[in-house]
């Protein structure tokens, strides 16, 4: 793909989903980039280099030697006052593991795209939710994707909800690995002095400066560390609020807008609501049209934001539905899926006590193909309140008894 | 001015008063390492030829050039009291008798209390019996190239072990002030 | 007295590394503080986990008066890398990119990054403060203990006696990377050290510089003995084998 300037597109262009995430962050106007090559990621960072190489974008790239590099440099980066944006993979985003933890407990507004892609072992390129699903509890906010118009716009929103005053926590932006980031569709790229109207260079106190010499990323001992992190956890949910109202402005200016933490299609009046992330909602919005059409009161629950949990929506939209299921690709060994828990964990505390089934599919990048789909609202339509002990249900797995 | 120095600190009382994230200003400090030491280190103005070894050699920055400005300003939360007073005025003179040859020298205090026989490196004078006066040289101008700065001197001893000139002994904290 | 004379201009009477809580005696603070004196106050500072960012900035104590940040323990030179990348994106001038980090944090797990950053010709000043083991954490052994020498993971016993493996010629390594500069030191001899400093602060590219900073704790040596105490020779690890608390080095 080749573009002249970046006037105004008369028309779409047809990218694909990384493409559109690198669109997302030449436009934001980052002052480094530093990143590592990694399946299904390499081509957000291979444009991104084309377009530097070209003179279309003005930054610093820095080929680093690893992820954990890259996300060091973008802290050191960001520690001077800089925007930043890297993007990463499964065993990429497990390697940098401790600079999650690091960059959100800094407080450093980096932007991050993550490629969900498979762990090993053993060894699997192909994409589904592990990798970010492992490390919900590192500090990042994470928003999910469905395809690659709201790619290239979230980066753009990702950079406005990391830097606002209120929030300062870095963002995780997650595309399904080669189901999302290779496929191609048309997308409508803003303009240049659009998006600079939008998100206004960065701007904030915690640096590092010449003339107001800094101390950053200091230990904080028993009597101090505890503050630190409950002002870190209120940040990150105070952005539930910040990310709504900027999704509103963009639709203002931009004329999309993505409907905030999550977007319930159909949910109301529900009977047997299919809850799930990313870019199998396509799908799964087309089994509840089929379902509708026959009479079924199904409902599909999509959610855009894993961190912070928006625990408040996902009661509300679930309130009529006697079977909910969750649809996830990931797992956590030993127990069930890291959202179903929390969609459980959610429900707990609600009037409704559906029933609850734990649809885990699409590991390793096995397709889930509509008839699954239809299936999972069969099964859950049968279902009964959860006994204890009910292993979660492994798609298209056939097994002994 | 890039030095650190001491300042009043109220503990924020809620997480809205921390800062954002670890990130604060540079060089606060609440509190100087005086406790640290069980012995210090007092220097002989007569000895000291200004080579500035010692300054270069503290690890702690508590050796300062004579005419530095002062820097490590105490705050209200100096966590160990100082020998008292600034300047000459009254006080212990220490006197080192030096003997003849490698002996080792013997510290001499002129009010009661103990002794300490520091082992220190053989008399510069070789001819006699030289006495030679060691001072608590703090930040207040004495004729010396270098003096001490109390509240960060951890008593390490390297200054006194690598002056050429033996014109740094360590002393007991027990000893009180030195002049 | 006419070296002397020199080093008062030379050097800033600011003293931007103070209050700091390392041990007495302690060779690699020493090491920060004079670079850190002949560097200047427009510099960022970059430590990674170990003794001088342990001791250097405990909230609400920070003893370092210029800008400074801890880093993860293996991204000293890349986090080193993203701020002279944003230095040249937000177009600073006049300033100075310095990181200390120890052995372990040089030759071991830093290694990958500081590679990385030689390799992307990074313009910035990486000191590797040396104390021949993982001092922070309680005298462990590193790349860079020497052959024999007793630590709290390669102790002395009638099966094992010391470390097993060689000091890693860490120097060798950085060079064969064609680094604009790099030179060995001692914070025994401070005037050379602080000459390569200054040498460093104005080489325009990537300098390192690898200085032997003895610990008195790690080592079992007299606080006061850290300026005297030598590290590269054999002998001297004959004589740290085995040695009691009492053995003093001359």
């Amino acid at each position: 793909m080749s573009v002249e300037a970046t006037a105004r597109q008369p028309q779409p262009l047809f990218m694909s989903g990384n493409e559109a995430v690198a669109w997302g962050a030449r436009l934001a106007r980052p002052h480094v980039i530093a990143a590592y090559p990694i399946t299904p990621q390499t081509v957000v960072i291979e444009r991104l280099a084309e377009w530097v190489a070209e003179g279309k974008l003005d930054t610093e790239f820095l080929h680093v030697e690893s992820e954990h590099s890259a996300l060091s440099a973008c802290m050191g980066a960001s520690a001077l006052g800089a925007r930043t944006f890297t993007a990463t993979s499964s065993q990429g985003l497990l390697y940098m593991a401790e600079c999650l933890q690091y960059a959100s407990g800094g407080r450093f507004p980096i932007v991050m795209m993550n490629a969900n892609r498979a762990l090993a072992l053993p060894w699997n390129i192909y994409g589904d939710q592990q990798d970010s699903l492992a490390v919900l509890s590192s500090g990042w906010i994470q928003i999910y994707i469905e395809d690659a118009q709201e790619a290239l716009d979230m980066t753009i929103q990702g950079f406005a909800i990391a830097e606002h005053a209120e929030v300062l926590t870095p963002v995780m932006l997650n595309l399904d690995g080669f189901v999302l980031t290779h496929t191609y569709e048309p997308v409508d790229v803003p303009a240049q002095a659009d998006v600079d109207a939008f998100l206004p260079p960065f701007r904030t106190p915690s640096k590092m400066s010449l003339e107001a010499p800094t101390s950053m990323g200091f230990t904080a001992g028993p009597a101090h560390y505890t503050e630190f992190k409950v002002q870190q956890h209120r940040a990150i949910l105070r952005a539930e609020r910040v990310a709504s109202e900027v999704d509103q402005e963009f639709g203002r200016r931009f004329g999309r807008s993505y409907g905030g933490a999550v977007v319930p299609y159909r949910c109301e009046g529900a009977d047997v609501v299919l809850v799930t992330l990313g870019s199998v909602a396509g799908i799964v919005r087309e089994t509840v049209d089929k379902l509708r059409a026959r009479g079924v009161a199904a409902g599909m629950l999509k959610l855009r934001l894993m961190r912070p949990f928006p625990e408040r929506e996902i009661v509300q939209a679930l309130s009529t539905a006697r079977f909910v299921g969750v649809l996830e690709k990931d797992v956590s060994f030993g127990y069930r899926g890291a959202v179903f828990s929390e969609v459980s964990s959610a429900l707990a505390g609600s009037a409704a006590r559906p029933a609850l089934l734990n649809f885990v599919a699409g590991l390793g990048g096995r397709d889930i193909s509509r008839n699954d789909v239809e299936q999972m609202f069969v099964e859950l339509q049968s279902a009964t309140v959860r006994p204890l002990g009910e292993q979660v249900r492994f798609v298209g797995v056939n097994s002994n008894g | 001015m890039a030095s650190p120095f001491v300042r009043p600190y109220v503990r924020p009382r809620s997480p809205e008063d921390y800062p954002i994230g670890p990130c604060f200003t540079a060089g606060h400090l609440v509190e100087t390492n005086a406790s640290w030491r069980s012995e210090r280190p007092v220097l002989s103005v007569e000895r000291c030829t200004g080579c500035l070894r010692c300054y270069l050699a503290c690890p702690d920055g508590a050796v300062l050039r004579a005419g530095a400005a002062v820097i490590g300003v105490k705050g209200p939360q100096v966590d160990h009291p100082l020998p008292q007073g600034e300047g000459r005025g009254e006080g212990t003179a220490l006197h080192v008798e030096s003997r003849r040859g490698r002996g080792h020298s013997t510290l001499v205090t002129s009010a009661s209390g103990s002794v300490e026989a520091s082992p220190s490196p053989p008399s510069p004078s070789p001819g006699g019996r030289g006495e030679i006066r060691f001072e608590d040289l703090r930040l207040t101008p004495n004729g010396a190239a270098v003096r001490i700065d109390y509240d960060f001197c951890k008593g390490c001893g390297i200054c006194a072990r690598d002056c050429k000139a033996q014109a740094i002994l360590m002393i007991s904290e027990e000893i009180k002030d030195v002049r | 007295m006419a070296e002397a004379a020199r080093l008062k201009l030379a050097l800033s009477d600011d003293e931007p590394f103070l209050g700091h809580k390392a041990c007495a005696g302690c060779g690699g603070s020493l090491a920060v503080r004079l670079a850190l004196k002949v560097l200047g106050e427009r510099t960022f500072v970059v430590l990674p986990a170990g003794c001088m960012s342990a001791v250097g900035f405990l909230y609400p104590q920070l003893a370092f008066g210029c800008n400074a940040i801890i880093s993860t323990f293996a991204g000293t030179a890349s986090m080193m890398s993203g701020i002279a990348a944003a230095a040249r994106a937000l177009k600073l001038r006049d300033y100075h990119v310095v990181g200390f980090a120890g052995d372990g944090g040089t030759a071991d797990i830093g290694l990958q990054a500081l590679s990385g950053a030689i390799d992307r010709h990074e313009n910035f000043i990486y000191i590797c403060y040396d104390n021949e083991a993982y001092m922070n954490t309680g005298v462990q052994k590193s790349g860079l203990t020497p052959f024999g020498a007793r630590t709290t993971t390669s102790p002395v016993g009638p099966h094992a006696a010391g470390a097993r493996s060689r000091k890693k010629d860490i120097f060798e390594i950085v060079a064969a990377h064609g680094i604009d500069y790099a030179a060995t030191a001692t914070v025994a001899h401070a005037h050379d050290y602080i000459r390569k400093v200054e040498r460093a602060r104005t080489t325009v590219g990537t300098s390192f510089l690898h200085v032997l900073a003895p610990c008195p704790t790690g080592w079992g040596i007299e606080t006061s003995e850290t300026l005297a105490a030598r590290g590269f020779s054999p002998c001297e690890q004959q004589t740290r084998l085995g040695a009691s608390a009492a053995c003093r080095m001359t």
